[in-house]
């Protein structure tokens, strides 16, 4: 029951890590210049955060957008929809750098304490596939 | 969701009655009730074809309960979209006035007498403009339960004007004869029934004029563009 610390993972991660950590990983997408939603959500895929659904990904946007951390333009399309791009403003990026120091040294702490040697006890017992599920 | 079945926003706002309300149906009710603006509306509706059109799902498979997805959206309500203004209330009370002069004045010419207006009319007036913003009023505030009861709100509607009605009965057989019938204003009926009815018509043109402004169609985010209208930042 391990399968979640393989990078390269098929299944989905516990959806509560994922709100945790969305709001970085999208600041992160939309840092290499304007993009739109569905090319955020194919970014976020293709790093190995798993499959990130329009009803989770647009929500945050547009919070976003009412933070003032992004300029948002619509751009026609060929013949489809068109497509609203988003860009990171100033106040987008500080947030993104803040964000960046913070869950970074968030994840290196975690990581340190559950990697980290412990004392033998009851706590050092696996987790059971049912607390697994619990936390999911 | 094949691309070609993914209803346009023109299409989305034409909302035909086909028993079932699609996910853009309710989508697009949820935002109205919310008191969404159009133009906000439009822009969400936009996006959500948009990603569907790329990523080939359907509209529950990518964005789950369209209501859900309206409210987490946290779109402001517009403050044009509830309540009524000053205008408003001042076109409604002209044209109750206006209506009433009419009818009355109607009834001097074909009786042959002069108009008279008594102060039973002028109160028939305002109980009538007070009971049209009242019904307003609730019409508003309970939007969301009488688009949800819809057969509850025929009936709803039915009581709000025969009760009304019947109260406004019975208070005029309970009042003095004398005091009720007690002429405010006399004027030759033919004059008054011309005047009345350019006032009215005229009243009826800034209406329509009224309602259009109010109309806030849905519209995409680029009709802005195309009616050559300032681009720029694009709100939504």
């Amino acid at each position: 029951m391990f399968h979640n610390l393989v990078v390269e993972h098929e299944a989905a991660w516990p959806a509560d890590w994922l709100r945790g950590v969305l709001e970085v990983c999208v600041l992160r997408a939309l840092a290499d210049g304007p993009t739109y939603g569905y090319a955020v959500a194919t970014r976020l895929s293709e790093a190995g955060l798993g499959t990130i659904k329009g009803g989770t990904l647009y929500p945050l946007l547009r919070r976003f957008e009412d933070a003032g951390w992004v300029a948002v333009q619509w751009q026609p399309g060929a013949g489809g929809p068109g497509r609203k791009y988003y860009e990171l403003t100033s106040e987008g990026r500080a947030a993104l750098e803040q964000r960046r120091r913070e869950w970074s040294a968030f994840a290196g702490i975690t990581t340190a304490f559950i990697l980290g040697e412990s004392e033998a006890g009851p706590a050092d017992e696996p987790v059971g596939p049912n607390d697994q599920e619990a936390s999911r | 969701m094949s691309d070609e079945s993914i209803p346009r926003v023109a299409a989305v706002t034409g909302l035909t009655p086909e028993g079932v309300r699609t996910w853009d149906e309710n989508f697009l009710l949820e935002l109205r009730l919310l008191g969404v603006s159009g133009r906000r509306i439009g822009a969400a509706v936009a996006e959500v074809e948009s990603h569907l059109a790329e990523s080939g799902e359907s509209a529950p498979e990518a964005f789950g309960d369209a209501k859900e997805y309206a409210r987490s959206l946290g779109l402001s309500a517009d403050p044009e979209q509830s309540g009524f203004s000053v205008r408003t209330m001042l076109l409604v009370f002209g044209e109750i006035l206006l209506f009433s002069w009419v009818v009355t004045a109607a009834f001097g010419v074909v009786r042959g007498e002069p108009m008279t207006v008594t102060v039973g009319a002028l109160l028939g007036v305002l109980v009538v403009f007070g009971l049209v913003l009242l019904a307003g009023h609730l019409a508003d505030r309970f939007l969301r339960w009488l688009v949800e009861h819809p057969v509850a709100a025929v009936f709803l509607f039915v009581l709000a004007v025969a009760v009304p009605t019947g109260v406004v009965a019975a208070v005029a057989a309970v009042l003095p004869d004398g005091l009720f019938r007690s002429e405010v204003l006399t004027a030759p009926a033919v004059p008054a029934l011309v005047a009345g009815l350019a006032l009215l018509l005229g009243g009826g043109i800034l209406w329509v004029r009224h309602l259009r402004r109010l109309a806030d169609p849905v519209t995409t985010p680029f009709d802005a563009v195309e009616d050559g209208s300032p681009s720029g930042r694009v709100d939504g």
